[in-house]
């Protein structure tokens, strides 16, 4: 080895192991969004660990709460049969309903692709940088999930959205937090559209492209997806606007406190049958 | 060849952690850095070289849980590494309280590199919470002592 190699192979790894990561940096320029390759194979060979603890995890609270905590059992089970029954009798109703409408071929069609609407996926794992930008889901690929496909929570409201990298068995949820983030989204009792953009350094979001001279928004008023973006069906809740200020500019500055709760969402529903299709 | 064998355990390790820690810490979270404290520890204890390229795969390990450009972590991670492996070799570290101010120096250089970064190449706004972000040099630092404490201790057990 020449000696100049022997005197400085310490400092030479070290600029070699830069320069390398420089260039890693280099090469997402023309990605753009997508995800680089030594991405994806990180996050497919590592992802299922993340999967397997909290597996683990869930077995041993599982046992807790099967066999040792017992306490209100009876109650919740009696609460779970009334759902069952009430759920039951809507269900009913609206396949009558459905059946008064269209014909019986066609009925069933419907209610065959909305058995298939939703995939339900339980949390993994919470980004390593921020929680307020993106969540990791058990389910991936080899479930169906694509790019874009919205994420809701257990009462429907709404999360994220499925984004790169995707492996077999799972995914990455951009949070609606997250400041890329951009959902057209309007409010419940004044119409009035906006875009949300996320805001990771605080956990809540802001919509944006309201004018100042509007009146109409309210603290307090809830807002709902538009189904402008293409992405988001319309009419999912996506929070409250909790302040509004004019500071002078075009538009009014309104900070939007999220409907989802980021410790809560355990379990959540990829909405596979509105990708791509506008909702 | 130990090296290798030695970082690729502890790579498993450090994930391991994250991932049972990250869904259970709540706004804790943002405080502690489990591959910070990793790549802290690892150069520290197995000298500069492997601490830079135990700093690089975790960096990248780190950016591939996390939305954002791909290779910041890893940039600042792979200093750090090199830097505890070199620095520990020119000063003593056996006394806790210097081992605490070495690691908090080392964790408050790696996490400005890191801020740095995102805020400049990544344009994306840091995640203060309040600024509880901001405890995350010393929580690491802490966290790294106390571990390269209890390692001391049991080599020199083990060595009487």
């Amino acid at each position: 080895m020449p000696r100049f190699l022997k005197e400085h192979r310490k400092g030479l790894v070290l600029t070699g192991l830069m320069f390398a990561q420089l260039l890693i940096l280099s090469f997402q320029i023309p990605l753009g969004q997508e995800a680089s390759v030594f991405e994806r194979t990180a996050f497919t060979l590592l992802s299922p660990v993340q999967n397997g603890v909290r597996a683990i995890l869930r077995g041993i609270g599982g046992v807790w709460n099967r066999y040792v905590h017992l306490r209100g059992v009876e109650d919740k089970n009696r609460e779970y049969l009334d759902d069952i029954l009430r759920l039951r009798q809507e269900n009913a109703v609206l396949r009558e309903g459905l059946g008064k409408l269209e014909n019986r071929e066609e009925a069933a069609a419907f209610l065959r692709q909305l058995e298939k609407a939703f995939i339900l996926a339980d949390v993994v794992g919470v980004d390593a940088v921020s929680p307020h930008k993106s969540i990791v889901i058990n389910r991936g690929s080899r479930h169906g999930l694509r790019n874009q496909m919205p994420v809701v929570d257990a009462q429907g409201r709404l999360v994220g959205r499925i984004i790169a990298p995707i492996g077999p068995a799972e995914a990455t949820v951009q949070l609606i937090t997250d400041h890329l983030s951009s959902v057209g989204v309007r409010g419940v009792e004044h119409p009035i559209s906006g875009v949300l953009n996320g805001e990771p350094s605080s956990g809540d979001c802001r919509m944006a492209y309201v004018p100042a001279s509007d009146e109409s928004l309210v603290e307090g008023e809830r807002l709902v997806t538009n189904g402008l973006d293409r992405v988001f069906p319309p009419d999912l809740p996506v929070g409250t606007i909790v302040s509004i200020r004019t500071d002078g500019s075009l538009f009014k500055n309104i900070v939007v406190r999220p409907a989802f709760n980021f410790r809560e969402p355990a379990v959540v529903a990829v909405l596979t049958g509105s990708a791509g299709d506008g909702g | 060849m130990r090296n290798g064998l030695y970082g690729g355990a502890s790579i498993l390790a450090a994930y391991l952690v994250f991932s049972l820690f990250r869904p259970l810490s709540g706004p804790l979270d943002l405080v502690v850095d489990v591959f910070a404290v990793a790549v802290l520890l690892f150069g520290t204890l197995r000298g500069e070289i492997p601490g830079a390229v135990f700093g690089a795969v975790c960096g990248l390990v780190v950016d591939a849980f996390s939305l954002g450009v791909f290779g910041l972590a890893g940039l600042s991670l792979t200093a750090g590494g090199f830097l505890a492996g070199y620095v520990s070799r020119k000063i003593n570290i056996q006394v806790f309280f210097r081992t605490l101010l070495f690691f908090l120096v080392l964790s408050a250089g790696t996490f400005a590199a890191w801020a740095g970064l995102v805020a400049l190449v990544g344009r994306s706004p840091l995640p203060w919470s309040g600024g509880l972000v901001l405890l995350r040099p010393a929580v690491t630092a802490i966290a790294a002592t106390l571990i390269h404490d209890g390692i001391r201790r049991i080599k020199a057990r083990h060595d009487r």
